[in-house]
């Protein structure tokens, strides 16, 4: 028995730790210098004899908020198993680079199946859905939630009337063919913006104004 | 005893899991208001377990600008 115990205490011990690290960088530095930060992280963690098992890199991608004056960012994961004890030295020297707006060093369990991007990102279908159907109440829950969500929805069943009954005078009174230029105007405006976007996200290219 | 035969609604437990994954925005959206804050238990019917970890994934999506703070 007392041998079995300390086997297992023996396995735990050799079975380090799996991290994952989470970072996002700013978004106005080149490929290369990207490249040469996410170096710099990775020789961090081995330096200290981390073992990267896995990395993703979600590229520049929109924040939900402003941090540091910047609305986009650089995202990029490392899974690693790492001894716990060196973590401090990682996150100082994490903490210390300007060109690193946040990150975050997370246990991650041990039985993580790591997913891509797509599967993890909200899709346009998820937020309409939502839009469409918030929270349910629970069906035994608090009575005072029932009494409110029947309140929202009687509000907003008054609100779409309306809405349909201005929609209806809108429409007799324009006729047809000029919304349909309308919405080739807009849409060749949407178009134009999402392609100077993408060449404006293009990291090597400068612009001086 | 009867009540919580039929307060049993929280789907994690029914898919049996032990980590939510702060990333996985597809799980946690569900669970927030429109104005981004986390949807109470007694209107959600999750299970305490589970609303701790819940709490916890979409905190971490916050700090890391996945998720808003409020809208």
């Amino acid at each position: 028995m007392v041998s079995q115990t300390s086997k297992n205490a023996a396995d735990a011990a050799n079975e380090l730790t799996k991290y994952e690290l989470m970072v996002i960088l700013t978004p106005d530095m080149s490929q290369e210098e990207t490249d040469k930060q996410l170096d710099l992280i990775r020789k961090q963690i081995k330096d200290l004899h981390g073992e990267i098992y896995h990395e993703d890199l979600w590229n520049v991608r929109d924040l939900a908020y402003v941090i540091k004056k910047h609305d986009r960012g650089y995202y990029a994961i490392f899974y690693f198993t790492f001894d716990g004890k060196h973590l401090l030295e990682i996150e100082t020297s994490l903490r210390l680079d300007a060109k690193i707006l946040r990150h975050m060093i997370v246990k991650s369990p041990k039985n993580y199946t790591i997913k891509p991007l797509a599967e993890l990102e909200l899709t346009e279908e998820d937020i309409k859905q939502k839009q469409v159907r918030p929270a349910k109440p629970a069906k035994f829950g608090a009575p005072r939630s029932g009494v409110i969500e029947n309140k929202e929805e009687v509000k907003e069943e008054k609100e779409e009337k309306i809405f349909k009954a201005e929609k209806k005078v809108d429409e007799k009174v324009e006729p047809k063919i000029e919304e349909k230029k309308e919405e080739k105007k807009t849409m060749d405006i949407a178009d134009l913006d999402s392609r100077l976007e993408s060449i404006l996200d293009d990291p090597d290219i400068n612009i001086k104004l | 005893m009867a009540k919580n035969k039929y307060n049993k609604q929280c789907s994690f437990c029914d898919e049996e899991i032990d980590y939510i994954d702060y990333k996985n925005l597809k799980v946690t959206n569900p669970f927030t208001t429109k104005y981004a804050k986390i949807v109470p238990r007694y209107y959600s019917g999750i299970c305490l377990r589970h609303q701790k970890m819940l709490a916890r994934a979409i905190k971490r999506a916050r700090f890391m600008a996945l998720t808003p703070f409020v809208k």
